[in-house]
């Protein structure tokens, strides 16, 4: 009872505090704001960049044909509009595509394989299909010719209207599959019935679609479901952000110290007289300072996500633990500084100054690859500060989703954070003061 | 010397606390006004900040239904003495006790009992007045309907009630010691601790804080009460203790400590000249029994009887003495304080 009191009055308390709700709510949102104003448009392009309109016209109504529009569909990165030719111009014409892709297809030989009818270069239709992948390469019973894929396979082919971004991942994207025709070409010639070489360039074309990387060093790629992709380095700097945001919770923390201890403050004193267990008031203190503090950094989250639309490429759910968790490390290492250096003037402002910015600088707020740096020569510097685990937290679960690397940094902010709670317990288990 | 004051020299205090509380405990079982368990005793409190003793052998016993005044000079240990009564210091050697308990920092069943007025203001700046009193007694009261009750009250007996809903910094110095003594007896406490809470105060919200104090101590509130103003702690305080350099230097209610003087009376008059043998003269009569001449004035002190301006008037008159002003003045605790230590209260 008494601890729910004390906890809403504290929350009551530190909202109406302009200093709180300045450095607190405020300045990240105007740094974020300012962030974006400097570079945020190079990341939203990368994001524009990674979604391709495209028009997809089957050229004859075979499996080759079908299973390609099924892989281009399976690409969320392209944005596909099944047509005929006709409307695919129109769309072409009207800017609506990039480009038009036409979808390849089986050639007249292979279509003579499915229909059952011996092929004209071979010098045994049985033997053809009796030919292994392996000897298919040096086979005297196979032509110069039918070795190539296009013997095969017709190539798919891209129209475009204009060169840009777009036209070279589409470009790109007809290389990687004109050079998986080769494997589709040994399927055809290396089954030992016909009737089963649909189904297994249906399968391959799955196993494309699933394999299939994209895009030049230029372009950032789009998130995918199983977690692959590339962020823009830019937003390492908004990682950066959010860790300084978080740590900021240090100074919470001494504004609680000030209030709880006898000799911080006449309040203190007023507090510590009360019939009320210290663990319990400091407790109730620190706990309304994080939902303070993760009320801050959720904003911040929303709206780098919402309102200036820059994608963490991770579920949202995530980015706000780690940063709650980085701001439980703050709020502890606050009590720290305040237990360890009592009433001192510098507890209340410069040391969580320092702490937060210093540590936030070490991470990359300033200058983008200083983390790289310090990893390189002092990498124990990036596993102990706060900052730096939260940075690459975000970068780990935008680049490879939810992992052991996300999840080892949040083990270590809670170790961090158990080891500051543990320095303050030892500090201010003591029951009265040798002076006030 | 009054039997029922105790006044305390140098030589009195080392090694001889078995005389010391015997005599104590004459005047104790004199002043208190009732004979049961004291509300408060501490028995030889020492407390040390490195070399320097800032509460020396301190000794103290605060009965049920009184307002004991603790003065003494700045830096006397009045606040350290509490500080240590509260449980919020360590000390070096000695005990306290309060309701028949011994203190200590986890005694939540004393501190329950206990009202605290600070020296400095202890409010929060963010809340307002309500809630600044809500805050404090919820600290004390766990039952919400209780609490409001409870808070209602304190508004009103602090005169509070147009100002509920304005912050600290909006109110007058005045208005704040009132919201700090409302935050500090909202939840009626058995004993009151007041440090000093008229400091830089108008005359008008001191009246009122004084009166606000009677009140509680009639509604059954034991008080200590802590001040370096001795017109306060004479117009408040049941029973006095003078405490200089961390130890007791006198005890008694007001009345007794002045009658313990041998200066009853100090009569200043101005002269332009007196003769060494009108002086002799002045020293002579009856009572009087220093004659101090400064400059122009004559500072003539009378250990007791009456109509002592009288007697010293017609002196004047027979042997024509010039004179101006004359003023004459009863003597305070301060000159207590002065005769005792040589000092004054406000040094």
């Amino acid at each position: 009872m008494t601890f729910g009191h004390i906890f809403l009055y504290r929350i009551k308390e530190l909202f109406r505090q302009k200093w709180c709700v300045g450095w607190n709510f405020l300045f990240p949102l105007v740094l974020a704001t300012a962030f974006f104003v400097g570079f945020g448009s190079f990341i939203r392009n990368a994001d524009i960049l990674t979604t391709v309109d495209v028009a997809v016209v089957e050229t004859q109504d075979d499996e080759m044909s079908s299973s390609f529009v099924d892989l281009v569909k399976k690409l969320d990165f392209m944005n596909v509009s099944v047509v005929d030719d006709e409307e695919a111009q129109e769309l072409l014409k009207d800017g609506d595509v990039a480009g038009i892709l036409y979808a390849p297809s089986f050639t007249a030989n292979t279509r003579q394989l499915l229909n059952g009818n011996t092929l004209d270069n071979a010098s045994s239709a049985a033997d053809t299909l009796q030919i292994s992948v392996e000897n298919i390469g040096s086979s005297s019973m196979l032509t110069e010719d039918a070795k190539q894929a296009s013997y095969w396979i017709n190539d798919p082919t891209l129209t475009v209207a204009e060169n840009g971004v777009n036209q070279t991942i589409l470009s790109q994207f007809l290389k990687s599959y004109i050079a998986n025709e080769k494997e589709m070409a040994m399927i055809i010639t290396s089954a030992d019935d016909p009737s089963a070489i649909p189904a297994a360039i249906q399968k391959t074309a799955d196993m494309m679609a699933e394999d299939m990387t994209f895009g030049s060093s230029d372009v950032s790629l789009r998130y995918t479901d199983d977690g692959r992709g590339q962020l823009s380095p830019y937003m390492h700097y908004f990682f950066a952000l959010i860790a300084m945001a978080s740590l900021f919770a240090s100074w919470i923390s001494t504004s609680i110290l000030d209030e709880a201890m006898a000799n911080h403050s006449e309040i203190g004193k007023r507090n510590e007289c009360a019939p009320v267990p210290r663990a319990v008031s400091l407790t109730a203190n620190i706990l309304s300072g994080l939902v303070i503090q993760v009320i801050s950094v959720t904003c911040l989250i929303l709206y780098i996500q919402y309102v200036l639309k820059l994608n963490f490429n991770a579920p949202l759910g995530y980015v706000i633990l780690i940063s709650a968790v980085c701001s439980a490390t703050g709020i502890a290492f606050g009590v720290m500084f305040g237990a360890l250096l009592g009433n001192h003037p510098a507890t209340t402002t410069a040391v969580p100054l320092l702490f937060s910015m210093g540590c936030s600088f070490l991470s990359g707020l300033m200058v983008g690859n200083i983390q790289q740096i310090i990893q390189a020569a002092a990498p124990w510097i990036n596993r102990i500060n706060p900052a730096a685990l939260l940075t690459d937290g975000l970068d780990s679960l935008g680049s490879y989703g939810i992992g052991p690397a996300y999840w080892q940094d949040v083990l270590i902010l809670l170790a961090l954070t158990a080891a500051a709670i543990a320095v303050s317990s030892l500090i201010l288990r003591r029951k009265n003061y040798a002076s006030l | 010397m009054d039997q029922n004051v105790v006044i305390r020299r140098d030589s009195d205090i080392a090694g001889n606390t078995q005389s010391s509380k015997h005599m104590s405990d004459v005047s104790s079982a004199a002043s208190q006004p009732s004979s049961r368990q004291p509300v408060v005793r501490i028995s030889g409190l020492v407390k040390r900040y490195h070399e320097k003793v800032a509460v020396d052998h301190f000794s103290l016993e605060v009965g049920e239904g009184e307002i004991l005044g603790l003065l003494g000079p700045n830096g006397s240990g009045k606040t350290t003495t509490l500080n240590c009564l509260l449980a919020l210091l360590k000390y070096d050697k000695g005990d306290i006790e309060i309701f028949g308990k011994p203190m200590d920092p986890s005694a939540y069943d004393i501190k329950r009992d206990i009202g605290v007025v600070m020296q400095n203001v202890a409010v929060i700046d963010s809340l307002s007045v309500y809630e600044n009193i809500d805050f404090f007694c919820g600290l004390y009261i766990r039952d919400k309907a209780l609490r409001k009750k409870y808070v209602e009250q304190a508004i009103d007996f602090t005169g509070l009630s147009d100002y509920r809903k304005y912050r600290p910094k909006k109110l007058s110095g005045g208005l704040l010691r009132r919201l700090n003594i409302a935050c500090g007896i909202a939840h009626h406490p058995k004993l009151i601790i007041f440090d000093e809470p008229t400091v830089a105060v108008d005359p008008q919200s001191r009246n009122a804080i004084l009166e606000g104090i009677r009140r509680l101590n009639k509604e059954g509130a034991t008080i200590i009460y802590t001040s370096h103003y001795m017109e306060e702690v004479e117009e408040l305080c049941s029973r006095i203790v003078i405490i200089d350099n961390g130890r007791e230097v006198a005890e008694g209610t007001a009345a007794e400590l002045k009658a313990s003087l041998r200066n009853r009376e100090t009569i200043t008059v101005e002269v332009r000249q007196i003769s060494e043998e009108n002086l002799r003269g002045i020293r002579e009569i009856n009572h009087v029994y220093d004659v101090v001449q400064n400059g122009g004035t004559l500072v003539i002190r009378c250990d007791g009887g009456s109509h002592n301006l009288v007697h010293i008037m017609n002196f004047f008159m027979e042997k024509n003495i010039d004179f101006g002003r004359i003023s004459t003045q009863l003597p305070t605790l301060n000159d207590v304080f002065l005769e005792i230590t040589g000092k004054e209260l406000r040094d």
